[in-house]
């Protein structure tokens, strides 16, 4: 996955015969359609919508209708990397929230926000499963636990030169 | 605690696949009833019933779908059975694909654990090479495979027409019942729904009987359940328990020391106060999907509502109105309680809008959406209004 500032549509068109040469077209294969191109891109834009819709002979406005419901599937300009801290009770019992202060302060944006090199988005997810190792969180797919703040920073700045 | 602590252990694989092919499906469906095994989840429909159902179903097309989204705040135990003993969990789905009839199996698997996915799929790709799965397996002339569907973080697709819904490729929106899934499910065929740790218990009852598993638990709840255990403990984890556990016995094998209050069943259940610690974990007495958490006397309860609250705001899908305006009515009486606002009316207010939630939104979500806020209001009012 690449930082893009703008996603040709060429590149999106590209990307999909790409991810449908191994799919079939069944309304069943929509999400993890959906759920590839945005680990190829990191969220999903209008042309995404409309290119999707046309290949499984959709509305592109019910492609993103789909794609709004889930937290995982922005329809949004979000960073290359979502970190993801959970926010829920055992997690929070754990200092959570110290986590999130040191990485806002470690990637200079406040929770919710995106970075301005799009590298970063900052978030809280709710429950991640993680409570015995709380707290937790995650980068895109890969989970972080028993974090403190310190480890939390670190953690990001291995991630600021991938 | 786990004298009888099987479900984590490792099974010789195939064995309970062999014996099952050895007997015939209906009476396969008979131990399962027989045994009394409810659904893990946390809702505990009798399994060998929904067996039953969905066997009886006259399709030449039916799902077997394994439910491991879970999102119920405190539970991780099926994500430690998927880290463990995944094959078990396959070897159940494939025992039960037998019973009724089934083809095709699917895991719906949390976004939040997607790192898990790749080697769940190893680990099929195993079985299929060992004729575990795939076509004729063991050479008995029954095919059945296995596919693991990723969801997006959405938690109420835990409840299982959103979840059919999710697979469809739709919005995970829940669905009124009836139609149950088990006559018409996935493309609205008959599908059967079933929890991971529910799977994971198939190959034990088919190997070593139903008088074995009725011998474990108390009363009507026979078997163990694996309870996630975490908060304010020295040893956080997964513990198997029979039924009937009480409280304040689980709270010491987890090292809980100065506890205040016992949250059980996760954002949906109920939290205790020290008084009811002698209460059982059964389906008679609290019954719960494997959440535990645990408050110490540091703790306020106005923090852990306002966590669960926010929560449930968060995770409403917004379809129905009892739900959707109903929680944010809670998360704001949160604010008032904490901002010392809060008036006695208030309180009778919130309890007449939880009833009407209870009746009349859609799914099990904005039913149980203020199940800790009213135990809490129960438990620790004089907290709340000090």
């Amino acid at each position: 996955m690449t930082v893009l500032s703008k996603i040709s549509k060429k590149e999106i068109i590209n990307e999909l015969d790409n991810i449908l040469s191994g799919v079939s077209l069944d309304r069943g294969n929509l999400l993890c359609v959906l759920e590839s191109l945005v680990g190829k891109f990191g969220y999903l834009n209008d042309t995404m919508a409309v290119e999707v819709g046309r290949r499984f002979s959709m509305d592109p406005n019910e492609v993103y209708s789909v794609a709004s419901f889930y937290a995982f599937l922005p329809v949004k300009k979000s960073g290359k990397y979502k970190i993801r801290v959970c926010r829920t009770i055992s997690c929070k019992l754990k200092n959570a929230d110290g986590i999130v202060k040191a990485i806002e302060e470690e990637i200079g944006v406040k929770f919710g926000n995106t970075t301005k090199d799009m590298r970063f988005t900052l978030e809280r997810a709710n429950c991640l499963g993680m409570c015995d190792k709380a707290p937790a969180m995650l980068i895109n797919d890969k989970v972080y636990t028993e974090l403190t703040p310190e480890k939390a920073k670190e953690i990001i700045k291995s991630y600021k030169n991938k | 605690m786990p004298a009888a602590g099987f479900i984590l252990e490792k099974i010789k694989q195939g064995e309970a696949l062999k014996k099952a092919f050895e007997i015939n499906r209906a009476e396969i469906t008979d131990i399962i009833k027989d045994s009394g095994l409810k659904g893990r989840g946390g809702a505990g429909f009798p399994t060998g019933l929904k067996m039953y159902l969905c066997g009886a179903a006259a399709d030449t097309v039916k799902y077997v779908v394994c439910n491991a989204d879970e999102g119920e705040p405190g539970t991780f135990k099926d994500r430690v059975i998927l880290e463990t003993i995944p094959e078990k969990v396959f070897e159940g789905m494939t025992i039960t694909a037998y019973v009724i009839g089934s083809r095709e199996g699917i895991v719906y698997l949390r976004g939040e654990y997607a790192y898990l996915k790749s080697e769940l799929e190893n680990v099929l790709k195993e079985m299929r090479k060992n004729n575990m799965l795939g076509e004729n397996i063991l050479g008995k002339g029954f095919s059945f495979d296995i596919r693991i569907a990723l969801g997006a973080g959405a938690y109420v697709c835990g409840e299982e027409t959103a979840l059919i819904e999710s697979l469809e490729g739709k919005r995970g929106e829940a669905k009124n019942k009836p139609p149950f899934p088990v006559s018409s499910g996935l493309f609205g065929h008959p599908t059967l729904v079933s929890n991971v740790e529910t799977f994971c218990n198939i190959p034990h009852i088919v190997d070593k009987g139903s008088l074995w598993f009725k011998n474990m638990g108390s009363g009507k709840s026979t078997g163990t359940k694996l309870i996630s255990v975490s908060g304010d403990v020295k040893k956080p984890g997964v513990y198997e328990i029979t039924f009937g556990m009480k409280v304040k016995d689980l709270l010491k094998l987890a090292g809980a020391e100065e506890t205040k209050a016992v949250d059980i069943g996760g954002a949906s259940g109920i939290i205790i106060p020290e008084l009811q610690f002698e209460r059982e974990i059964s389906f008679e007495d609290i019954p719960t999907g494997g959440s535990i958490i645990v408050f110490d006397k540091t703790r306020k309860m106005a923090d852990i509502m306002e966590n669960f609250m926010e929560f449930f705001l968060d995770e409403s899908c917004g379809q129905c109105t009892p739900c959707r305006e109903g929680t944010k009515y809670f998360v704001d009486a949160v604010e008032k309680i904490k901002n010392r606002k809060i008036t006695e009316q208030d309180l009778k207010n919130l309890r007449d809008i939880s009833d009407c939630m209870k009746i009349t939104s859609k799914c099990g979500l904005g039913q149980a959406s203020t199940n800790a806020f009213i135990s809490i209001l129960d438990n620790f009012k004089d907290e709340l209004l000090s």
